[in-house]
Protein backbone atom coordinates (compact mmCIF):
# COMPACT_ATOMS: atom_id res chain seq x y z
CA UNK A 1 0.00 0.00 0.00
CA UNK A 2 1.39 3.44 -0.83
CA UNK A 3 1.37 6.26 1.82
CA UNK A 4 1.83 9.81 0.18
CA UNK A 5 2.69 12.14 2.59
CA UNK A 6 1.97 16.74 2.01
CA UNK A 7 2.70 19.46 2.92
CA UNK A 8 4.40 20.24 6.34
CA UNK A 9 4.06 16.25 7.35
CA UNK A 10 6.61 15.63 5.40
CA UNK A 11 8.68 16.95 8.36
CA UNK A 12 7.08 14.08 10.25
CA UNK A 13 7.75 11.13 7.79
CA UNK A 14 7.89 10.55 4.01
CA UNK A 15 5.97 8.88 1.08
CA UNK A 16 6.39 5.18 1.44
CA UNK A 17 5.32 1.45 0.39
CA UNK A 18 3.79 0.03 3.40
CA UNK A 19 3.42 -3.47 3.07
CA UNK A 20 0.21 -4.91 4.72
CA UNK A 21 0.30 -8.55 6.37
CA UNK A 22 -3.53 -8.91 6.76
CA UNK A 23 -6.23 -6.38 5.78
CA UNK A 24 -6.71 -3.54 8.68
CA UNK A 25 -9.13 -0.39 8.76
CA UNK A 26 -7.78 3.30 8.15
CA UNK A 27 -8.46 3.87 11.95
CA UNK A 28 -6.45 0.71 13.06
CA UNK A 29 -3.36 1.95 10.52
CA UNK A 30 -3.42 5.64 11.49
CA UNK A 31 -3.31 4.64 15.14
CA UNK A 32 -0.40 2.37 14.99
CA UNK A 33 1.19 5.29 12.33
CA UNK A 34 0.56 7.74 15.30
CA UNK A 35 2.69 5.60 17.65
CA UNK A 36 5.46 5.26 15.48
CA UNK A 37 5.64 9.16 14.51
CA UNK A 38 3.78 11.05 17.66
CA UNK A 39 4.72 14.23 16.29
CA UNK A 40 2.00 13.39 13.85
CA UNK A 41 -0.33 14.39 16.62
CA UNK A 42 0.70 18.25 16.31
CA UNK A 43 -0.78 18.26 13.30
CA UNK A 44 -4.11 18.72 11.90
CA UNK A 45 -4.78 16.84 8.32
CA UNK A 46 -7.25 14.56 6.44
CA UNK A 47 -6.77 10.82 5.37
CA UNK A 48 -8.05 10.24 2.00
CA UNK A 49 -7.67 6.65 0.60
CA UNK A 50 -7.56 6.15 -3.18
CA UNK A 51 -8.61 10.06 -3.67
CA UNK A 52 -11.98 9.85 -1.52
CA UNK A 53 -11.68 11.35 2.06
CA UNK A 54 -11.43 7.81 4.05
CA UNK A 55 -13.61 6.80 7.14
CA UNK A 56 -12.14 4.72 10.45
CA UNK A 57 -13.58 1.52 9.20
CA UNK A 58 -12.57 1.62 5.82
CA UNK A 59 -10.58 -1.85 5.16
CA UNK A 60 -7.00 -1.02 3.40
CA UNK A 61 -5.79 -3.49 0.91
CA UNK A 62 -2.36 -3.86 -0.97
CA UNK A 63 -3.33 -1.86 -4.34
CA UNK A 64 -5.00 1.09 -2.07
CA UNK A 65 -3.18 4.78 -1.99
CA UNK A 66 -3.63 6.82 1.93
CA UNK A 67 -2.68 10.38 1.41
CA UNK A 68 -2.06 12.60 4.45
CA UNK A 69 -3.53 15.51 3.67
CA UNK A 70 -2.73 18.80 5.58
CA UNK A 71 -4.85 22.49 5.06
CA UNK A 72 -2.31 24.60 3.46
CA UNK A 73 -2.41 28.11 4.24
CA UNK A 74 0.04 30.34 2.21
CA UNK A 75 -1.52 32.73 -0.12
CA UNK B 1 -16.00 42.46 -29.39
CA UNK B 2 -13.23 42.39 -30.50
CA UNK B 3 -11.15 42.40 -27.13
CA UNK B 4 -12.61 38.94 -26.33
CA UNK B 5 -12.73 37.32 -29.46
CA UNK B 6 -10.04 34.88 -29.22
CA UNK B 7 -12.57 33.12 -26.45
CA UNK B 8 -16.18 33.47 -27.62
CA UNK B 9 -15.01 31.66 -30.74
CA UNK B 10 -14.59 28.76 -28.46
CA UNK B 11 -17.88 27.01 -29.10
CA UNK B 12 -18.17 26.37 -24.91
CA UNK B 13 -18.49 30.06 -24.74
CA UNK B 14 -19.94 32.45 -27.92
CA UNK B 15 -21.82 35.28 -27.17
CA UNK B 16 -23.62 33.72 -25.27
CA UNK B 17 -20.95 32.72 -22.32
CA UNK B 18 -19.65 36.14 -22.94
CA UNK B 19 -22.54 37.82 -21.80
CA UNK B 20 -22.46 35.68 -18.56
CA UNK B 21 -19.20 37.21 -17.77
CA UNK B 22 -19.95 40.53 -18.20
CA UNK B 23 -23.19 39.83 -15.94
CA UNK B 24 -21.42 38.48 -12.86
CA UNK B 25 -19.74 40.34 -10.30
CA UNK B 26 -16.86 38.08 -8.66
CA UNK B 27 -15.25 39.52 -4.89
CA UNK B 28 -11.51 38.33 -4.86
CA UNK B 29 -10.20 38.27 -0.80
CA UNK B 30 -6.54 38.58 -1.27
CA UNK B 31 -4.83 40.23 -3.54
CA UNK B 32 -1.27 38.42 -2.83
CA UNK B 33 0.66 35.14 -4.55
CA UNK B 34 -2.76 33.96 -5.63
CA UNK B 35 -5.22 36.75 -5.72
CA UNK B 36 -2.92 38.76 -8.01
CA UNK B 37 -2.95 36.03 -10.75
CA UNK B 38 -6.21 35.66 -10.23
CA UNK B 39 -7.53 39.11 -10.65
CA UNK B 40 -5.08 39.11 -13.58
CA UNK B 41 -6.89 36.67 -15.87
CA UNK B 42 -10.35 37.36 -14.43
CA UNK B 43 -10.28 40.97 -15.57
CA UNK B 44 -9.08 39.82 -19.10
CA UNK B 45 -11.46 37.40 -19.21
CA UNK B 46 -13.95 40.57 -19.13
CA UNK B 47 -16.01 39.50 -15.89
CA UNK B 48 -18.38 42.57 -15.56
CA UNK B 49 -17.41 43.53 -11.83
CA UNK B 50 -14.39 42.42 -9.65
CA UNK B 51 -14.31 43.71 -6.09
CA UNK B 52 -10.51 43.55 -4.43
CA UNK B 53 -10.03 43.20 -0.84
CA UNK B 54 -6.75 43.89 0.64
CA UNK B 55 -5.63 45.79 3.76
CA UNK B 56 -1.93 45.16 2.94
CA UNK B 57 0.81 47.44 1.46
CA UNK B 58 2.84 46.41 -1.56
CA UNK B 59 6.50 45.49 -0.62
CA UNK B 60 9.44 44.36 -2.36
CA UNK B 61 9.40 40.93 -1.58
CA UNK B 62 5.72 40.79 -3.09
CA UNK B 63 7.34 41.60 -6.14
CA UNK B 64 8.70 38.25 -6.84
CA UNK B 65 5.32 36.57 -7.28
CA UNK B 66 2.49 39.25 -7.15
CA UNK B 67 2.82 40.19 -10.51
CA UNK B 68 0.44 42.98 -10.69
CA UNK B 69 2.39 45.29 -8.86
CA UNK B 70 5.95 46.54 -9.75
CA UNK B 71 7.97 49.56 -8.92
CA UNK B 72 5.46 52.10 -8.94
CA UNK B 73 3.13 49.99 -6.25
CA UNK B 74 5.50 50.33 -3.77
CA UNK B 75 4.06 51.66 -0.51
CA UNK B 76 0.55 51.21 -1.71
CA UNK B 77 -2.27 49.55 -0.67
CA UNK B 78 -2.39 45.97 -2.54
CA UNK B 79 -6.35 46.67 -3.82
CA UNK B 80 -5.95 49.98 -4.79
CA UNK B 81 -2.81 49.43 -6.63
CA UNK B 82 -4.28 46.07 -7.98
CA UNK B 83 -7.14 47.92 -9.24
CA UNK B 84 -5.08 50.67 -10.98
CA UNK B 85 -3.04 48.30 -12.96
CA UNK B 86 -6.24 46.68 -13.98
CA UNK B 87 -7.84 49.01 -15.16
CA UNK B 88 -5.09 49.51 -17.95
CA UNK B 89 -5.13 45.92 -18.74
CA UNK B 90 -8.80 46.44 -19.29
CA UNK B 91 -11.22 49.56 -18.65
CA UNK B 92 -14.08 48.03 -19.78
CA UNK B 93 -15.48 46.23 -16.71
CA UNK B 94 -16.35 47.84 -12.97
CA UNK B 95 -13.74 47.39 -10.24
CA UNK B 96 -14.47 47.99 -6.69
CA UNK B 97 -11.14 47.99 -4.15
CA UNK B 98 -11.83 47.98 -0.61
CA UNK B 99 -8.63 48.98 1.72
CA UNK B 100 -8.53 47.10 4.43
CA UNK B 101 -8.94 43.23 5.74
CA UNK B 102 -11.97 41.15 5.80
CA UNK B 103 -13.16 41.18 9.25
CA UNK B 104 -16.16 39.84 11.14
CA UNK B 105 -17.32 43.31 11.43
CA UNK B 106 -17.80 43.86 7.70
CA UNK B 107 -17.65 40.51 5.96
CA UNK B 108 -21.07 40.25 5.19
CA UNK B 109 -21.81 43.42 3.79
CA UNK B 110 -18.52 43.40 1.54
CA UNK B 111 -19.50 40.07 0.02
CA UNK B 112 -23.11 40.24 -0.12
CA UNK B 113 -24.22 40.84 -3.53
CA UNK B 114 -21.80 38.61 -5.57
CA UNK B 115 -22.09 35.48 -7.43
CA UNK B 116 -18.84 34.22 -6.40
CA UNK B 117 -16.08 34.10 -4.04
CA UNK B 118 -12.31 33.49 -4.34
CA UNK B 119 -10.00 33.05 -1.46
CA UNK B 120 -6.97 34.03 -2.03
CA UNK B 121 -5.75 35.04 1.50
CA UNK B 122 -3.32 33.53 3.50
CA UNK B 123 -4.82 32.37 7.04
CA UNK B 124 -6.50 30.22 8.47
CA UNK B 125 -8.80 32.93 10.16
CA UNK B 126 -9.55 34.29 7.29
CA UNK B 127 -10.77 31.33 5.46
CA UNK B 128 -13.12 29.89 8.46
CA UNK B 129 -14.38 33.35 8.14
CA UNK B 130 -14.80 33.31 4.08
CA UNK B 131 -16.45 29.91 4.79
CA UNK B 132 -18.89 31.10 7.43
CA UNK B 133 -20.13 33.81 5.48
CA UNK B 134 -20.64 32.17 2.08
CA UNK B 135 -22.25 29.44 3.56
CA UNK B 136 -24.91 32.14 5.22
CA UNK B 137 -25.40 34.17 1.88
CA UNK B 138 -25.82 31.12 0.06
CA UNK B 139 -22.21 31.95 -2.24
CA UNK B 140 -20.00 29.44 -3.77
CA UNK B 141 -16.65 30.51 -3.27
CA UNK B 142 -13.25 29.07 -4.29
CA UNK B 143 -10.43 28.42 -2.39
CA UNK B 144 -6.91 27.58 -2.56
CA UNK B 145 -3.70 27.89 -0.87
CA UNK B 146 0.43 27.20 -1.30
CA UNK B 147 2.57 25.20 0.56
CA UNK B 148 6.12 25.81 -0.81
CA UNK B 149 6.09 23.68 -4.02
CA UNK B 150 2.59 22.43 -3.45
CA UNK B 151 -1.21 23.76 -3.76
CA UNK B 152 -4.71 23.09 -3.11
CA UNK B 153 -7.72 24.56 -4.73
CA UNK B 154 -11.93 23.71 -4.47
CA UNK B 155 -15.05 24.80 -5.35
CA UNK B 156 -17.27 25.06 -2.14
CA UNK B 157 -20.48 25.57 -1.64
CA UNK B 158 -21.71 25.43 -4.92
CA UNK B 159 -25.61 23.49 -5.18
CA UNK B 160 -25.51 21.95 -1.73
CA UNK B 161 -22.24 21.21 -2.23
CA UNK B 162 -19.20 20.88 0.70
CA UNK B 163 -17.88 23.73 2.27
CA UNK B 164 -14.34 24.28 3.54
CA UNK B 165 -15.12 23.65 7.54
CA UNK B 166 -16.41 20.42 5.51
CA UNK B 167 -13.09 19.79 4.18
CA UNK B 168 -10.98 20.54 7.05
CA UNK B 169 -13.10 20.67 10.13
CA UNK B 170 -10.63 20.51 12.73
CA UNK B 171 -8.63 23.58 14.06
CA UNK B 172 -5.37 23.51 12.48
CA UNK B 173 -2.41 23.84 15.04
CA UNK B 174 0.33 26.63 14.38
CA UNK B 175 3.09 23.67 12.92
CA UNK B 176 0.59 22.70 10.27
CA UNK B 177 1.16 25.14 7.88
CA UNK B 178 3.26 27.91 8.29
CA UNK B 179 3.05 31.03 5.79
CA UNK B 180 4.84 31.73 2.72
CA UNK B 181 6.87 34.22 4.52
CA UNK B 182 7.96 31.69 7.07
CA UNK B 183 8.98 29.09 4.03
CA UNK B 184 9.22 30.56 1.49
CA UNK B 185 7.24 29.66 -1.80
CA UNK B 186 8.32 30.09 -6.07
CA UNK B 187 6.47 32.72 -7.79
CA UNK B 188 5.49 30.30 -10.83
CA UNK B 189 3.90 27.82 -7.99
CA UNK B 190 1.99 30.77 -6.76
CA UNK B 191 0.78 31.56 -10.43
CA UNK B 192 -0.27 28.10 -11.17
CA UNK B 193 -2.34 27.42 -8.05
CA UNK B 194 -4.10 31.27 -8.36
CA UNK B 195 -4.65 30.71 -12.42
CA UNK B 196 -6.54 27.18 -11.60
CA UNK B 197 -8.74 29.06 -9.05
CA UNK B 198 -9.26 32.01 -12.14
CA UNK B 199 -9.39 29.11 -14.62
CA UNK B 200 -12.59 27.23 -12.06
CA UNK B 201 -13.81 30.63 -11.44
CA UNK B 202 -14.19 31.35 -15.59
CA UNK B 203 -15.79 27.59 -15.80
CA UNK B 204 -18.07 28.12 -12.91
CA UNK B 205 -19.24 31.43 -14.12
CA UNK B 206 -19.32 29.71 -17.67
CA UNK B 207 -21.93 27.22 -17.01
CA UNK B 208 -18.66 24.47 -17.98
CA UNK B 209 -18.08 21.43 -15.84
CA UNK B 210 -16.34 21.97 -12.83
CA UNK B 211 -13.87 19.33 -11.74
CA UNK B 212 -12.98 21.27 -8.18
CA UNK B 213 -16.63 21.01 -7.28
CA UNK B 214 -16.75 19.44 -4.02
CA UNK B 215 -13.16 17.88 -4.52
CA UNK B 216 -9.66 19.25 -3.43
CA UNK B 217 -7.52 19.61 -6.27
CA UNK B 218 -4.09 18.68 -4.65
CA UNK B 219 -1.21 19.81 -7.05
CA UNK B 220 2.53 19.13 -6.47
CA UNK B 221 4.47 21.22 -8.76
CA UNK B 222 8.00 19.80 -8.49
CA UNK B 223 6.44 16.41 -9.56
CA UNK B 224 3.92 17.61 -12.00
CA UNK B 225 1.48 15.34 -10.04
CA UNK B 226 -2.38 16.32 -9.41
CA UNK B 227 -5.04 14.52 -7.59
CA UNK B 228 -8.57 15.16 -6.86
CA UNK B 229 -9.82 13.96 -3.82
CA UNK B 230 -13.33 13.83 -3.58
CA UNK B 231 -14.89 14.97 0.13
CA UNK B 232 -18.83 15.26 1.42
CA UNK B 233 -20.88 17.87 2.69
CA UNK B 234 -20.76 17.60 6.64
CA UNK B 235 -24.37 18.69 8.02
CA UNK B 236 -22.52 19.32 11.82
CA UNK B 237 -19.95 21.70 9.83
CA UNK B 238 -22.72 23.51 7.52
CA UNK B 239 -24.74 23.85 10.93
CA UNK B 240 -21.67 25.52 12.96
CA UNK B 241 -21.22 27.57 9.81
CA UNK B 242 -24.73 28.81 9.63
CA UNK B 243 -24.63 29.51 13.53
CA UNK B 244 -21.39 31.42 13.25
CA UNK B 245 -22.69 33.69 10.36
CA UNK B 246 -26.34 34.44 12.72
CA UNK B 247 -23.70 35.56 15.61
CA UNK B 248 -21.52 37.53 13.83
CA UNK B 249 -19.46 40.12 14.22
CA UNK B 250 -19.27 38.13 17.20
CA UNK B 251 -17.35 34.95 16.46
CA UNK B 252 -13.13 35.03 17.50
CA UNK B 253 -11.87 33.72 13.99
CA UNK B 254 -8.16 33.56 15.92
CA UNK B 255 -9.42 30.39 17.67
CA UNK B 256 -9.30 28.96 14.28
CA UNK B 257 -5.86 28.67 14.63
CA UNK B 258 -3.26 27.63 17.59
CA UNK B 259 -4.90 25.60 20.13
CA UNK B 260 -0.80 24.28 19.77
CA UNK B 261 1.02 22.21 21.52
CA UNK B 262 4.44 24.39 20.95
CA UNK B 263 4.73 28.25 22.14
CA UNK B 264 7.32 29.90 21.06
CA UNK B 265 9.93 31.88 23.21
CA UNK B 266 7.95 35.19 22.17
CA UNK B 267 4.82 33.40 23.34
CA UNK B 268 6.06 32.67 26.81
CA UNK B 269 7.60 35.79 27.31
CA UNK B 270 4.46 37.74 26.78
CA UNK B 271 2.71 36.07 29.03
CA UNK B 272 0.39 37.58 32.12
CA UNK B 273 -1.09 34.38 33.07
CA UNK B 274 1.25 32.49 35.66
CA UNK B 275 2.85 29.73 33.47
CA UNK B 276 4.29 26.92 35.40
CA UNK B 277 7.75 26.15 33.97
CA UNK B 278 8.98 22.42 33.84
CA UNK B 279 12.63 21.59 32.56
CA UNK B 280 11.87 18.09 31.76
CA UNK B 281 15.95 17.09 30.70
CA UNK B 282 17.61 14.31 32.41
CA UNK B 283 19.85 16.24 33.94
CA UNK B 284 20.23 19.89 34.09
CA UNK B 285 23.63 20.29 33.02
CA UNK B 286 23.35 23.88 32.76
CA UNK B 287 21.14 26.09 35.05
CA UNK B 288 17.93 27.28 33.19
CA UNK B 289 17.83 30.87 32.86
CA UNK B 290 14.07 31.21 34.76
CA UNK B 291 12.90 30.02 37.55
CA UNK B 292 11.16 26.68 36.99
CA UNK B 293 10.78 22.60 38.55
CA UNK B 294 12.83 19.93 36.98
CA UNK B 295 11.32 16.52 36.20
CA UNK B 296 13.09 14.19 34.52
CA UNK B 297 10.98 13.54 30.98
CA UNK B 298 11.38 9.90 31.99
CA UNK B 299 9.79 10.17 35.55
CA UNK B 300 7.48 12.69 34.55
CA UNK B 301 3.61 11.15 35.12
CA UNK B 302 0.56 13.39 34.41
CA UNK B 303 -0.31 13.52 38.10
CA UNK B 304 2.87 15.31 38.85
CA UNK B 305 1.25 18.43 37.22
CA UNK B 306 -1.33 20.65 37.85
CA UNK B 307 -4.56 20.49 35.31
CA UNK B 308 -5.37 23.77 36.39
CA UNK B 309 -3.13 25.79 34.97
CA UNK B 310 -0.50 26.17 31.89
CA UNK B 311 2.11 24.22 31.63
CA UNK B 312 5.47 24.44 30.09
CA UNK B 313 7.59 21.81 29.40
CA UNK B 314 11.14 22.58 28.51
CA UNK B 315 13.79 20.20 27.10
CA UNK B 316 17.07 21.43 25.41
CA UNK B 317 16.40 22.21 22.10
CA UNK B 318 11.99 21.39 22.07
CA UNK B 319 11.81 17.89 20.76
CA UNK B 320 11.56 15.95 24.17
CA UNK B 321 9.55 18.17 25.64
CA UNK B 322 6.83 17.81 22.73
CA UNK B 323 7.10 14.45 22.38
CA UNK B 324 5.93 14.29 26.35
CA UNK B 325 3.62 17.21 25.71
CA UNK B 326 1.75 14.66 23.05
CA UNK B 327 1.68 12.20 26.02
CA UNK B 328 0.73 14.08 28.90
CA UNK B 329 -2.10 15.42 26.24
CA UNK B 330 -2.99 11.84 25.44
CA UNK B 331 -3.25 11.22 29.36
CA UNK B 332 -5.95 13.82 29.49
CA UNK B 333 -3.44 17.12 30.58
CA UNK B 334 -5.34 20.07 28.33
CA UNK B 335 -3.09 22.63 29.34
CA UNK B 336 0.53 21.19 28.53
CA UNK B 337 2.88 22.68 26.47
CA UNK B 338 6.15 22.48 24.76
CA UNK B 339 8.18 25.14 24.48
CA UNK B 340 9.66 24.93 20.89
CA UNK B 341 13.90 25.23 20.24
CA UNK B 342 13.70 24.30 24.20
CA UNK B 343 15.87 26.44 26.82
CA UNK B 344 18.89 27.11 23.44
CA UNK B 345 15.77 29.52 21.71
CA UNK B 346 14.22 30.92 25.14
CA UNK B 347 17.48 31.98 26.19
CA UNK B 348 18.64 33.60 22.96
CA UNK B 349 14.90 35.33 22.80
CA UNK B 350 15.40 36.65 25.97
CA UNK B 351 19.30 37.77 25.79
CA UNK B 352 17.89 39.48 22.36
CA UNK B 353 15.85 42.12 24.43
CA UNK B 354 11.87 40.11 24.14
CA UNK B 355 12.34 39.33 27.55
CA UNK B 356 10.31 41.94 28.77
CA UNK B 357 9.40 41.57 33.29
CA UNK B 358 10.45 38.96 35.63
CA UNK B 359 9.04 35.76 35.57
CA UNK B 360 6.05 36.00 38.02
Amino acid sequence: MKVRVFGALTQVLQDREQPLEHPLTVGEFMKRLREEHPRLNAYTFRVALNQKMAADDDILHEEDELALLPPFAGG
Amino acid sequence: MERYARQMILPEIGSAGQEKLAAARVAVVGAGGLGCPVLQYLAAAGVGELTIIDGDRVQKSNLQRQILFGASSLGQNKARAAAARLKDLNGEIQYRAVDGFLLPGMAIETLRGHDLVIDATDNFATRYLINDVCVGLGLPFIIGALDRFQGQMALCNHNGGPSYRCLFPDRPTAETAPSCGEQGILGSVAGLVGLAQANEALKYLLGLNCSADGRLWFFDALTLQARTISFKADEKQLALARENFKRLPDVDYSLECGGSLEWTAGMFLQREKETVLVDVRESATTPPPFPCRHIPGSRLRAEMLPAESDVLLVCAHGLSSLRLAVLLREQGLERVYSLKGGWTKLSGEAASGGYVAANK
